[in-house]
């Protein structure tokens, strides 16, 4: 059964679309490297990723390296697959658009 | 801004956050200092069973120890931890691999099973670390 595609409202500020972006390329990320990569800061970072985890996009695990406390991030499998559709949705309207523009004569 | 600008802003955005996602390659000696171990440790296992040697089992569970840890090492200092990606020819080459010790375990005896579930296992994981983040 194939699942229209659907923006998501979830997603539709920009900072939240690109934190979902990120993590759809990996498994999981630490918290310092998806802010640097990203040029976040610590709390646009951490705004971000309540409002996701409420939302049911990503979790947030905490974890070490050695002694050291890490923050890991992933996308949820419900998450991927509604930002696959919120991009297939932005394809379909990007697309929509340059077939409505008419063609200029010369 | 039209809705369609707004939409080819948005990919463009999450492409480049897509981008930024790539993981951050091992350094050069990561993957021989895991593979090899492994490969070693098999083949002092197979080594054993032809032999009937306790000293080369041993051997064999000491390499495969360091092979752990290594590549324990290696996964928990990375980053971005990446599913690993793979092409059909790498799982073709796998699997022929696996397939090939099945038969060798099948026909000719264990200790060459051993040898090659240990090649096996061994290529696939040189491949994946050394890849990471440069193909």
């Amino acid at each position: 059964m194939s699942r229209e595609p659907r923006l998501d409202p979830a997603v539709q500020h920009p900072t939240k679309l690109a934190v979902v972006a990120f993590l759809s390329g990996c498994a999981e990320a630490d918290f310092k490297t998806v802010r640097d990569r990203l040029e976040l800061t610590d709390s646009a970072l951490s705004r971000t990723l309540s409002g996701l985890e409420e939302s049911g996009h990503v979790t947030v695990r905490k974890g070490f390296v050695g002694k050291r406390p890490r923050t890991w991030v992933s996308l949820t499998g419900e998450g991927r697959t509604r930002l696959a559709s919120h991009l297939a949705a932005l394809q379909q309207i990007a697309a929509d658009a340059l077939a409505a523009v008419p063609e200029t004569t010369a | 801004m039209t809705t369609a600008d707004r939409a080819r802003t948005d990919l463009r955005t999450a492409d480049a956050a897509l981008a930024a996602a790539r993981p951050d390659p091992f350094p050069r000696w990561v993957p021989p200092a895991v593979a090899v171990p492994y490969v070693a440790g098999f083949t002092c296992f197979a080594v054993a069973v032809w032999t009937g040697g306790l000293g080369w089992a041993i051997a064999g569970v000491g390499l495969c120890l360091v092979f752990f840890v290594l590549f324990l090492v290696a996964y928990l200092r990375m980053p971005v931890r990446s599913y690993p990606r793979r092409s059909r020819r790498q799982w073709a080459l796998e699997i022929g691999l696996l397939a090939a010790a099945v038969l060798g375990y099948l026909f000719v005896d264990e200790g060459v099973a051993l040898l090659l579930a240990g090649l096996a296992f061994g290529v696939v994981c040189y491949r994946q670390l050394s890849r990471q983040g440069r193909a």
